[in-house]
C-alpha cells in the first residue's frame, strides 16, 4: 500500500514538479481508491520520500504551498 | 554520498525544526484551502466544504506528528528532551543526586584505580612496530648447566636459531645487567641492557639522535665499545644534551663512545626494569666481568625475541623451529655435562622442545609476580561497584515509588512505556557520567597514592607506571559507566514504565507496585549482604597473610641490622683487588665506634635471589630424576653471627680456613645425612659448566640454624655456604652490619668508609633489614591494603542499603504499626517485629555469601601464607563483623518504628 503510493507519487512529479495539493488531485485522477480514506497521508509519504532518495522540496512564494519535484 | 545528503537534511530539520513545522503547517492549510475552494465551487456551504476538506484530509495531528517522524533525528530531539527533564529532576532532590553520585564515583573510582595498574602491568604492549608479531623463544625439557631463568636460552643456541630459522624476518637477544657508569665526576650504578645489533632494527625502535645499534655493531667480541642512551636518561642525565651523541662515558672502567638516544617511551623490553643505556651484546665478557659466556652452551642467560615473518603463525613457526631444535640439540649433547648422562637422560635430553610465547608485552618478572593478586583485586573491585550499583538501584527504587504518581499522570496524558523507560535511563546515565567524571578524579588520586606506596621513592621514578589514565583507561571507565546505568537503572525504570494508571491515580497509597519494589529491594539488601561478606572474608584473609608474613619473620633478629652491596669488579677490579677491598672494608667497618658486628654474603639475602647448585654429600645418594639443588652462598666469618643465627653443631668459618670447608643448614642435614652428625662429614658441588670435580672435597665444619633465604613465604631449602675467599667467580658482596645505634646514625659513615677506600665505588641498595623486608612484602601489602578498603566500602555500602531499605519499609508501614500498637502491641514486639526482618535478610545474605567465599577463595590459596582459604576463624569474625554493623543500622528504623505514635499514624493517612 505504502509502496503503492510512493510509486504513484514519483510517476505523478516525474513529469513536472507539483504542489502538494496538485500531486493528491492527480492521484485521485490516476486511482481513486489510494488515497480515498486519507488525502493527508500524502504528506508523511512525500516527507518520506524527500529523507530517502529521489526528490527535492523548493519552496514558492507566496502562499501557493510547496512545490514537489524530481531531481532524477 | 546518499547517506551524507540524508544526515544533512537531518541536521537541517532538526536546526531549522521551528522553520519546517511551520512551513508543514502552511502547506496543509494550503492543500485545505484548495479543498474548500473546490468544494464551494462544487456547491456546498463554506462550513459544509471546510468539514468535507477535513474530512477527506485525515486527522491533521496525527499526520502531521506522521510526517514529523519522517524527518529523521526526532529521538535525538526526545534524548535532549529526556536529557532536560532528568537535570531537572535530579536537582530537584540534591541529596538523593549526592548521594547517587558519591556512591558511584567510589565504585567506578575503585575500578578504574585498579584497571589502570592491571592495563599497565598486565595489558601494555610495547611501544614498538607490530609487537604483536613478535615472540619469546625458549627451551623446554632437561636443561644442562645453569639457566638464569625459565625462558633464558643460551647465546651459541640464540645463534643458531637466529641463523637457522626460516619463520622470523628477524631476531634480537637481550640481557640485563647493572653496570658502574661515570661521567664527568660522577660514577653511579645504572641498569643497562646488553643487546644484539639486531635489536632496535628488529623492534623498529629509532634514535631521536645519533643512531642505533645496528648489526654492524655485533661483530667481535670486546670491539664494540659503543652505547645508547634511553631517552628517560638523557633527560634525567644529560639534561636533554645534543651534544653528548659522540661523546665518552666510562662504562665499567672501560671508555665507551655514546652513539645515539631511543626514541621516547622506549626502555627496553622488560616492564619494571628501565634500561637507561643499551651496549652491544659483544662487551658482556666487559659489562659482566668474570664470567664468558658467548660461546657457553651450558649457559642460558639471554632472552631470545623473533619477529615472526608476515602470515606465519606460532603453530606453524614452532614446528619449523623444532627441527632447527633438533639439530641444535644433537651438538649439545656432545657437550660435557650430557656426555655424562644416562641412556635415558640422553633421550629424553635428545626431545627437549622448543617453547614459543607470545612476546608483544615484552617479558616481565614483575608482571609475573603481580598477575595473581592484580586479578583478585579486579574482582575485589568489581564486587564493590556491583554493590554500589545495587545501592543505587534501591535507592532508584525507592525514588520510583515516590514518582508514581507523576509516571502515571504521564502515562494516562499519553506517554508511551518505551518512552518513559527511556527518560529514567537518562536520569541514570546523568548520574553515571557524574559519577564517572568524580570517580575518574578519586582513580587518579588512589593510583598516585598506591604508586607512591607501592614503590619506594628512589625507585618510583624507574618505574614505567603512571597514574595519569590513557585511552584505555578512559574507554573502560566509559564502558563501566554505560554498564552501570543499565544495571542499576534498568528494573526500576521497568518498573516505573507497568505502573497501573487507574489504581495509582486512585489510591493515595499506591500499594501494588510499591510491595513489588520493596520485595526486589530486599533481595538486592540481601545480594549486598552476601557481597560484603565475600569481600571482607577476602580481606581478612589477605590481612592475615600478611600479619602471619610479618610476624613469621626471616628467622633472626632484624633489629639494628643494615645491609648495602658494592660490586667492584664493575671498576675493573681483579679478583685479587676485589678480595683485598672486601677485607679491608670489613675491618674498617668494623672499627666504626656504632658498629658491633660484620658479615659478608654474596646472596643478598630476601631479595629473591638464590644460587641454586647441584651438590653431593658423603653416604647420600640421590633418586633419579630427584636431584636437589641447594641454595649455596660464598660469606664470610661471623655473618651468623651478625645476623644473630646460631651456629648448632661444629664451629663457623674463620679467616685461617683454607682448605676447602663449607657450613651447612638444619634442612640440609636433614635431606642428606638425617640421622648422622654431618660435622667431619664431606660435601661436593657439581659444576654445571665443566661437569667434572664430583669430588667430595668439602669438609662441612658447621651446622647453621635454619633462615629465610630468598623471601619470606618459601620454606627453608637446604642451604649450603662456603668461604668467599676460596672462590675466584664471585664478584659483589652483601655487607651486613649490627649497629649499636640506630641504623639511620651510621649509614651516613659507612658511605664515607667506601668512598675512602674507592670514591667510584657505588653503594647499593644501603638500607635496614627492616626495609628490606618491607619491600619484599610490598605486594601483599599493596594487596592487604587495597582489599581492606575494598572491605570497608563493601560494608558501608551494604549497611546503608540495609538501613535504607528498613528505614523506607517502616515509614511505608507506619500505619500498619499504627494500628498494631493502637490495638495493644508491645514496644518490644514492634521492634522485634521490624528487627526480625534485618535478621532474616542479613542472615540469607551471608549465608549465600559464605557459600561463594568458600568456593572462591581457593582461588587465591597460593596468595595465602600460614591460614587455609577455608580458615574457619577468618570466616566467623567476618560474618559476626557483618552481623554487628548489620543490626545497629536496622535497629535505628526499628527503633523509629516503635516510636510511632498511633494516633498520629493514622489520622496522617
Amino acid at each position: 500500500m505504502q509502496g503503492t503510493l510512493d510509486l504513484l507519487i514519483l510517476k505523478t512529479i516525474s513529469f513536472e514538479p507539483k504542489y502538494g495539493w496538485a500531486i493528491a488531485k492527480r492521484i485521485q485522477q490516476i486511482s481513486g481508491e489510494v488515497l480515498q480514506v486519507q488525502q493527508g497521508s500524502l504528506y508523511p509519504a512525500l516527507h518520506r520520500l524527500e529523507q530517502k532518495a529521489g526528490i527535492k522540496a523548493k519552496w514558492t512564494e507566496p502562499e501557493t504551498g510547496r512545490k514537489q519535484g524530481s531531481t532524477r | 554520498m546518499q547517506w551524507l545528503r540524508q544526515l544533512w537534511l537531518k541536521l537541517r530539520t532538526l536546526f531549522r525544526r521551528e522553520r519546517r513545522n511551520e512551513q508543514l503547517n502552511d502547506e496543509i492549510r494550503f492543500h485545505l484551502e484548495q479543498q474548500v475552494a473546490e468544494n464551494i465551487a462544487a456547491g456546498m456551504s463554506p462550513p459544509e466544504a471546510r468539514h468535507a476538506a477535513v474530512r477527506l484530509f485525515g486527522n491533521v495531528t496525527s499526520l502531521n506528528e506522521e510526517t514529523r517522524q519522517t524527518w529523521g533525528l526526532v529521538w535525538l530531539e526526545q534524548i535532549g528532551q529526556d536529557l532536560r527533564y532528568g537535570f531537572r529532576g535530579l536537582r530537584k532532590s540534591p541529596l538523593f543526586t549526592v548521594v547517587a553520585v558519591l556512591t558511584l564515583a567510589f565504585g567506578i573510582g575503585a575500578n578504574t584505580a585498579i584497571f589502570s595498574l592491571m592495563d599497565q602491568v598486565l595489558l601494555e604492549l610495547l611501544p614498538v612496530k607490530h609487537p604483536e608479531q613478535l615472540v619469546l623463544v625458549a627451551e623446554r625439557g632437561i636443561r644442562f648447566g645453569d639457566s638464569w631463568g625459565d625462558n633464558d636460552i643460551s647465546y651459541p643456541m640464540y645463534r643458531d636459531f637466529r641463523d637457522g630459522n626460516q619463520v622470523f624476518s628477524g631476531m634480537f637477544c637481550r640481557y640485563p645487567t647493572s653496570v658502574s657508569l661515570g661521567y664527568g665526576d660522577r660514577t653511579e650504578q645504572v641498569a643497562a641492557e646488553l643487546v644484539s645489533g639486531s635489536y632496535f632494527p628488529v623492534l623498529g625502535v629509532t634514535a631521536v639522535a645519533g643512531r642505533t645499534l645496528t648489526p654492524e655493531d655485533d661483530r667481535v667480541p670486546g670491539g664494540h665499545p659503543v652505547a645508547m642512551l634511553s631517552y628517560s636518561f638523557w633527560q634525567s642525565r644529560f639534561s636533554s644534551d645534543q651534544s653528548i651523541v659522540g661523546r665518552q662515558i666510562v662504562i665499567n672502567g672501560y671508555t665507551f663512545t655514546v652513539i645515539g638516544v631511543s626514541q621516547a617511551g622506549f626502555d627496553g623490553v622488560e616492564l619494571g626494569y628501565k634500561s637507561k643505556v643499551f651496549i652491544s651484546m659483544m662487551m658482556q665478557a666487559q659489562m659482566t666481568p668474570r664470567s664468558d659466556r658467548l660461546e657457553a652452551r651450558s649457559l642460558s642467560w639471554v632472552t631470545a625475541f623473533g619477529r615472526l615473518k608476515p602470515g606465519v603463525d606460532i603453530p606453524q613457526a614452532k614446528a619449523s623451529l623444532q627441527t632447527l631444535m633438533h639439530n641444535i640439540l644433537e651438538v649439545e649433547v656432545q657437550e660435557p655435562t650430557p656426555q655424562h648422562y644416562s641412556d635415558y637422560d640422553r633421550k629424553q635430553f635428545l626431545r627437549n622442545s622448543v617453547e614459543l610465547l607470545p612476546g608483544s608485552q615484552g617479558w616481565s618478572g614483575l608482571r609475573e609476580q603481580m598477575q595473581t593478586p592484580l586479578w583478585a583485586l579486579v574482582a575485589l573491585s568489581g564486587a564493590v561497584l556491583l554493590l554500589a550499583c545495587a545501592n543505587l538501584a534501591s535507592l532508584l527504587l525507592a525514588r520510583a515509588t515516590t514518582r508514581e504518581r507523576e509516571m502515571a499522570v504521564r502515562l494516562a496524558i499519553g506517554a508511551g512505556r518505551r518512552r518513559i523507560i527511556r527518560l529514567l535511563l537518562m536520569e541514570s546515565l546523568l548520574l553515571s557520567v557524574i559519577g564517572t567524571a568524580v570517580g575518574l578524579g578519586l582513580a587518579f588520586l588512589a593510583d598516585r597514592v598506591l604508586l607512591a606506596t607501592y614503590f619506594s621513592a628512589d625507585s618510583a621514578s624507574d618505574f614505567p607506571i603512571s597514574p595519569v589514565p590513557d585511552g584505555r583507561v578512559l574507554v573502560f571507565a566509559l564502558g563501566t559507566m554505560l554498564l552501570t546505568a543499565l544495571v542499576f537503572g534498568l528494573a526500576p525504570a521497568i518498573g516505573s514504565s507497568q505502573a497501573d494508571v487507574a489504581p495509582t491515580l486512585k489510591d493515595r497509597t499506591g500499594s501494588a507496585v510499591g510491595g513489588k519494589q520493596v520485595f526486589l529491594r530486599k533481595l538486592l539488601v540481601s545480594g549486598q549482604m552476601a557481597l560484603a561478606l565475600l569481600l571482607l572474608i577476602g580481606a581478612s584473609l589477605f590481612l592475615r597473610t600478611l600479619a602471619n608474613l610479618e610476624n613469621a619473620g626471616p628467622g633472626f633478629s632484624t633489629e639494628h641490622l643494615m645491609a648495602f652491596r658494592v660490586d667492584p669488579s664493575l671498576n675493573g677490579y681483579t679478583d685479587e683487588r676485589t678480595k683485598d677491598f672486601f677485607r679491608r672494608l670489613t675491618d674498617d667497618l668494623h672499627a666504626l665506634p656504632g658498629v658491633s658486628s660484620v658479615g659478608l654474603s654474596t646472596m643478598p639475602i630476601l631479595q629473591g635471589y638464590g644460587w641454586s647448585n647441584p651438590v653431593i654429600a658423603e653416604g647420600y645418594s640421590a633418586d633419579p630424576g630427584q636431584e636437589q639443588r641447594p641454595i649455596c652462598d660464598m660469606i664470610s666469618p661471623k655473618l651468623f653471627t651478625t645476623l644473630g643465627v646460631p651456629i648448632v653443631a661444629g664451629r663457623d668459618f674463620t679467616v685461617l680456613d683454607n682448605r676447602p670447608v663449607a657450613l651447612i643448614n638444619e634442612t640440609f642435614v636433614r635431606k642428606y645425612f638425617a640421622g648422622r652428625n654431618p660435622v667431619g662429614l664431606h660435601i661436593g658441588l657439581v659444576d654445571d659448566r665443566t661437569a667434572t670435580a664430583d669430588t667430595l672435597n668439602l669438609e662441612v665444619v658447621g651446622v647453621v640454624k635454619d633462615l629465610k633465604f630468598k623471601n619470606l613465604r618459601e620454606p627453608v631449602p637446604p642451604q649450603a655456604y662456603f668461604p668467599y675467599w676460596q672462590d675466584e667467580k664471585f664478584r659483589f658482596m652483601t655487607f651486613y652490619l649490627r649497629t649499636r645505634l640506630e641504623p639511620r646514625q651510621v649509614m651516613q659513615t659507612v658511605r664515607e668508609q667506601v668512598r675512602r677506600l674507592d670514591p667510584n665505588i657505588p653503594v647499593v641498595d644501603l638500607r635496614t633489614i627492616d626495609e628490606q623486608i618491607g619491600l619484599s612484602l610490598k605486594t601483599e601489602r599493596l594487596v592487604a591494603t587495597l582489599s581492606a578498603v575494598f572491605g570497608a566500602l563493601a560494608t558501608a555500602l551494604a549497611v546503608i542499603g540495609l538501613y535504607g531499605v528498613m528505614a523506607y519499609s517502616v515509614a511505608r508501614r507506619k500505619r500498619e504499626i499504627g494500628i498494631r500498637v493502637a490495638l495493644g502491641a508491645l514496644q518490644r514486639d514492634v521492634l522485634w517485629m521490624v528487627m526480625q526482618q534485618v535478621v532474616v535478610l542479613s542472615g540469607a545474605g551471608l549465608a549465600v555469601g559464605g557459600l561463594l567465599a568458600f568456593a572462591l577463595s581457593s582461588l587465591i590459596r597460593s596468595q595465602l601464607y600460614g591460614l587455609q582459604p577455608h580458615d574457619p576463624f577468618t570466616y566467623l569474625s567476618a560474618a559476626v563483623v557483618l552481623a554487628a554493623a548489620a543490626c545497629a543500622a536496622g535497629f535505628i528504623p526499628s527503633w523509629r518504628a516503635t516510636r510511632v505514635d498511633p494516633m498520629h499514624a493514622l489520622r496522617h493517612e
